[in-house]
């Protein structure tokens, strides 16, 4: 549980939104394990990860929310320059606005960097139609991130590394 | 091949997940070094995805394994065990196999099988944190005690494991919690074959009583 627990919190936190129901979610998917033929054992960190989206996802068309707000990402030990913050603000406003499918498939393509494979194995879906659901998801974030720039009147992400031609 | 921002469009993922071709990635990357809303759009992905890469992963304390381990080792681990409480389950586990034992033999399906009351798979036992060695050792030689002569335990004995099981980790826990089990039957009139119900369970108590005295441990 200590191995696989962050991991797996931090993806559930990442769909959910909601630090607590995170929490509950992946407890939940260790008692589910618990119960598991061995077999489920073998695959066991996929095991999780399937059974943490899932449920992130039913948990979230069950209750039928809207983004919630109460998602406090731990504090990094150096926190980051202003700049840095209001990107990252930016960012996880539209990740909130997204639905939890696209963010499901961000988080696990972005952040646990897994190849297409895998998470298929984790949305329980072919591969073609990761790569379609992934399309559509950045195609959203990238709407999402447009339309900060047009509330703000600014780029949503200022960018050090951006270039001019 | 000369990319154009509808090209782009399509190539877009391709491009991010490194699945182009050569050719065609350099093609990218010439519309990229022309076109900024394009170029835009790549480094709002990418900062985006270093954004998720980046973010500190929730600290998973001990707490949360408590809830766990506190679901899993139910039904026994929920009880609070004050005496009646610990008669009654032990009468309801002995009324069941007095029932099992009361049925017509004869039918293939009527031969009663010995049943372990409670055997984790050993997968099972890696999944419940790591194995410690014991803190108290009076209770478990008590229970030793008590299964290699049959004599029925004490109300403070089972408290005293109850206790123990709320701290112990790993195959330690699952220890107790059959020690439990057991000092429950140890308690009625009409005894069970307890190495039937629990297999091996003096061998494992011994174990860890041994563990614990031994000067390596």
């Amino acid at each position: 549980m200590q191995e696989q627990g962050p991991r797996l919190l931090a993806l559930a936190r990442g769909v959910v939104r909601d630090s607590h129901v995170a929490e509950d979610i992946v407890q939940e998917s260790f008692v589910k394990l618990w119960r598991q033929p061995p077999e489920a054992a073998a695959a066991m960190p996929s095991w999780l990860r399937t059974t943490v989206v899932r449920a992130s996802i039913d948990r979230l068309r069950k209750r039928q929310a809207t983004p919630s707000d109460t998602l406090n990402p731990a504090a990094p030990e150096h926190p980051p320059p202003a700049d840095a913050q209001e990107r990252a603000a930016c960012i996880e406003d539209a990740m909130a606005r997204l639905d939890p499918e696209k963010r499901a498939v961000l988080l696990l393509r972005a952040r646990d960097q897994l190849p297409y494979e895998a998470i298929a194995a984790a949305l329980e879906v072919p591969i073609g139609t990761v790569m379609s659901r992934l399309a559509r998801a950045r195609k959203a974030l990238l709407h999402e991130l447009a339309q900060s720039e047009k509330n703000t009147d600014s780029d949503p992400i200022p960018l050090p590394r951006r270039q001019t031609p | 091949m000369t990319m154009d921002c509808e090209n782009f469009d399509q190539y877009r993922d391709a491009f991010l997940d490194g699945r182009l071709s050569s050719d065609q990635a350099r093609s990218a990357e010439q519309h990229l070094a022309n076109c900024p809303k394009c170029q835009v759009e790549i480094e709002h992905l990418l900062a985006t995805e270093s954004h998720l890469r980046d973010q500190v992963e929730p600290a998973w304390t001990e707490q949360m394994t408590q809830v766990v381990l506190n679901q899993t080792t139910a039904p026994i681990a929920q009880i609070t065990w004050p005496w009646q409480v610990a008669t009654a389950a032990g009468w309801l586990l002995a009324i069941g196999l007095g029932l099992q034992m009361l049925r017509p033999s004869g039918s293939p399906d009527s031969v009663a099988q010995p049943v372990a009351y409670y055997q984790p798979a050993p997968w099972m036992k890696s999944t419940l944190g790591p194995r410690r060695e014991v803190e108290a050792i009076t209770p478990l030689v008590q229970m030793l005690g008590h299964l290699q002569t049959g004599s029925p335990p004490s109300a403070v004995l089972l408290e005293d494991l109850a206790t123990m099981r709320q701290t112990a980790f790993g195959e330690n826990r699952i220890l107790i919690l059959e020690a439990e089990a057991a000092c429950a039957h140890l308690l009625q009139p009409a005894r069970v074959d307890l190495e039937t119900l629990f297999p091996g369970l003096s061998k494992r108590l011994q174990a860890a009583v041994s563990e614990h005295t031994s000067p390596q441990a």
